[in-house]
């Protein structure tokens, strides 16, 4: 039974008696606070520009905006909109990672998509349920909207609000005045929207509906890179994250979409439709295509850490794990007196030191101090500091774009020498300028500063090798490059500089992309008599990250 | 007669066909019931040329399908309170395995739309109706299931939609290749 809403009604009382109805659609517990009202703030959780309804994930509380609702004369559509939400938080999508998988699998089938289509996929889902019972209230609320804009809709739309009208039984959605232009645009598109319906939502996996609603909805999507839409209730379903869209490019719900493509083509669902079926071998194009998309203020951080994930998987492959796991040192070095508080541990209180500053007020102002450990001494670290050049030249790729051989095995050296607890200072250099780290500890860190690029010609920094190894006299250093190198040994000084740089290194090694090494050993004559200097043929570029792992076991003993 | 509809199907679903029924034991799971209502069921001649008349696997597939529903379901019951005296029995299964000849076991098995379907012109053959409805919206909701006619309306969306997919795949990758362009070089 539902409850009559008055036109009134936006009382507490209305509105928990809706959100209990709203919970009985789903017949399910949730830990999710009764609905507040929408003060214009949460737009983490929302693309548009006002909201109907979402959830807020930091509150767990579902956020509706009422005076939206009512101006779309569908306040008393309260307990569907709700039940909405709850539908998008209990059941579709049943994990953010799911989310992230389709929306990887929407990008392969159609490349260059603008906007994901997986918000209607997701409301297509949630709406059959609500619908069940409430199909009445949601068709209040597409009206409303359809009112509120003008009362025109997109072809998709209109196909949208035709599948509901199959599937509710009704036809008081699709606007009137679009019917014909919509059989004429798109023949018997009533046809194709009952046989959706009727074949969708009796699909057993939610990859193969996925696939189905594609192979459907692409046809009233005349262009696909231009694609913009608004739906009442659209934007509410919780977006996945860096780490949802890294387990997707990882293949998380993979081998589900192989199914369901295999079973789409064989029923012909992509040759009919025009859908893409071409597989991504290279997981950076995958993460290309699902960044490329995202607002321009997200999409470089989103991007560099999906492609930081790309690359520690494959450095993880190369170096070796350390059997042991140092324990961490006894923290015996006091710091500074605070206050203690209820909830602290009652074994930090410094009784000398409260009795000392409080007097007789110690027993009810006691202080607490925490000990630290002691930094490491210099002495006990066991590798010396390492030093990287990286070359950047246009001669590799962009290691966010496709997989750059020189790039991995920089950061394989790094993450060797960072895993025996040294420290490691990049300079990733093409033509001018070059980009220098500080001296790092944290993988992470040098993972990502050895991700830039420039893309230019080769200009070795020479004098900064030498500043370097003055300031530094005895740390290690790799050079990565290939024969630009040996052209750069042509510049004025450069030999002095490398002789320079060898004679104040532990050891300086040359890892250089060569066909053969006969030019190389002439080049480098003045320097290959120097025990402290190394030279690395690699031969070709897929040799790269094994030669830097054998090296790295060689003098870094990783 | 009313056919409680919701019922009969939540009593199907919680009776899942484990494997399909024999020609033999179908068709006397079917008489059965045209004889629990002192009807006379066709006879073996019968019955011969009724599955011959037809495209036979299919009906073979239905025919199994409905001797399931009236054994596990209240569905028997309804259709002998429904069964009237003056039915031709022949005629009726003719008209009945007319109206739902493109439906697969499977598909009444495992798509809602499609069991409804087949329970609806089923109860429309034997003069019964949906607990709850109006003729006219119980004929409704029978011609908006109708499988061969979505399927007609359908073929021609499909007809349609071949021509926009030529010109829709051309563009989808043209699309790509601009994206693959934009990545620039590559191993």
């Amino acid at each position: 039974m539902s409850i009559a809403a008055p036109e009134t009604t936006r009382g507490a009382a209305y509105v928990a008696a809706c959100w209990r109805e709203a919970l009985a659609v789903w017949d399910i517990q949730v830990r999710l606070g009764p609905p507040t009202a929408y003060d214009g703030g949460g737009s983490s959780h929302w693309d548009e520009d006002e909201p109907l309804a979402f959830i807020d994930l930091e509150t767990r509380q579902v956020v509706v905006n009422f005076p939206l609702l009512e101006k779309m004369g569908a306040m008393s559509s309260l307990t569907a909109v709700l039940a909405h939400e709850i539908g998008h938080h209990v059941r579709f999508p049943h994990t953010l990672g799911l989310a992230a998988a389709l929306q990887v699998l929407e990008q392969r089938l159609i490349p260059g998509l603008r906007q994901s289509l997986t918000n209607l996929f997701f409301d297509l889902l949630v709406n059959e349920v609500v619908g069940r019972t409430r199909d009445a209230e949601l068709s209040a609320v597409y009206r409303g909207f359809l009112e509120k804009g003008k009362g025109e809709a997109s072809p998709l739309f209109c196909y949208y609000l035709a599948i509901y009208e199959e599937l509710w039984t009704r036809d008081d959605l699709v606007p009137a005045a679009q019917r014909e232009p919509m059989e004429a645009a798109y023949p018997s598109w009533r046809g194709d929207a009952r046989m959706f319906v009727q074949t969708f939502y009796a699909l057993p996996d939610i990859h193969l509906q996925f696939v189905y609603f594609c192979a459907h909805f692409l046809r009233y999507v005349p262009e696909p890179d231009k694609l913009s839409y608004r739906i009442p209730m659209g934007g509410d379903v919780p977006k996945p994250d860096e780490d949802d869209f890294d387990g997707a490019v990882r293949g998380n719900g993979g081998q589900q979409a192989e199914d369901a493509l295999e079973e789409a083509r064989a029923r012909g669902w992509i040759k009919e439709s025009g859908l893409v079926d071409r597989k991504d071998e290279d997981p950076l194009t995958t993460i290309d295509r699902i960044t490329s998309r995202r607002p321009s203020n997200t999409q470089a951080a989103f991007r560099e850490a999906l492609v930081s994930k790309h690359y520690k998987r494959l450095v993880d492959e190369y170096v070796l794990k350390l059997a042991g796991v140092t324990p961490p040192l006894e923290p015996l070095i006091p710091t500074v007196l605070e206050e203690w508080e209820w909830g602290d541990n009652p074994h930090g209180i410094d009784w000398t030191g409260s009795v000392l500053a409080g007097g007789p007020l110690a027993a009810v102002r006691p202080l607490r101090r925490d000990m630290l450990p002691d930094e490491p001494s210099p002495r006990e670290q066991t590798l010396p500091e390492v030093e990287i050049y990286l070359d950047t030249s246009g001669s590799m790729p962009n290691p966010s774009s496709a997989l750059n051989a020189m790039t991995l095995a920089a950061q394989i050296l790094s993450a060797s020498a960072i895993r025996k607890k040294g420290k490691v200072r990049a300079v990733v250099y093409s033509s001018g300028r070059p980009l220098v780290s500080e001296w790092m500890s944290s993988e992470e860190v040098a993972r990502r500063f050895l991700l830039n690029y420039a893309g230019g010609g080769t200009e070795y920094p020479f004098p900064l090798l030498r500043r370097f190894a003055e300031e530094r006299p005895d740390a290690m250093r790799f050079i990565i490059s290939d024969s630009d190198f040996l052209w750069n040994l042509q510049m004025a000084e450069a030999m002095d500089a490398l002789q320079y740089g060898v004679s104040q290194s532990r050891l300086l090694v040359a890892m250089l992309a060569l066909a053969d090494d006969a030019q190389a050993r002439q080049k480098l004559q003045p320097v290959l008599g120097s025990r402290k200097f190394r030279l690395v043929v690699v031969r070709g570029l897929d040799q790269f990250a094994r030669a830097a792992t054998d090296l790295a076991e060689a003098v870094l003993g990783a | 007669m009313s056919f409680d509809l919701g019922r009969i199907r939540d009593e199907a679903a919680a009776a899942p066909l484990a494997s399909p029924y024999p020609q033999e034991l179908s068709i006397a799971v079917v008489n059965d019931t045209f004889r629990l209502a002192r009807l006379v069921p066709p006879d073996g001649k019968q019955w011969k040329g009724l599955l011959a008349s037809a495209k036979q696997t299919l009906m073979l597939e239905q025919l199994g399908m409905l001797a399931h529903l009236l054994t596990v379901t209240s569905l028997r019951d309804e259709t002998v309170k429904a069964l009237g005296a003056d039915i031709d029995v022949k005629r009726a299964l003719e008209g009945f395995f007319a109206s739902v000849a493109p439906l697969t076991a499977e598909m009444i098995r495992a798509n809602a739309f499609r069991q409804e379907e087949f329970l609806r012109k089923w109860i429309a053959t034997v003069g019964g109706q949906v607990a709850g409805e109006a003729p006219e919206e119980s004929q409704k909701r029978l011609e908006q299931l109708d499988y061969r006619k979505t399927l007609a309306e359908y073929d021609r969306a499909e007809k349609a939609r071949q021509g926009e997919a030529t010109r829709r795949a051309k563009m989808l990758k043209e699309a790509a290749d601009r994206e693959a362009a934009a990545r620039g070089w590559r191993e």
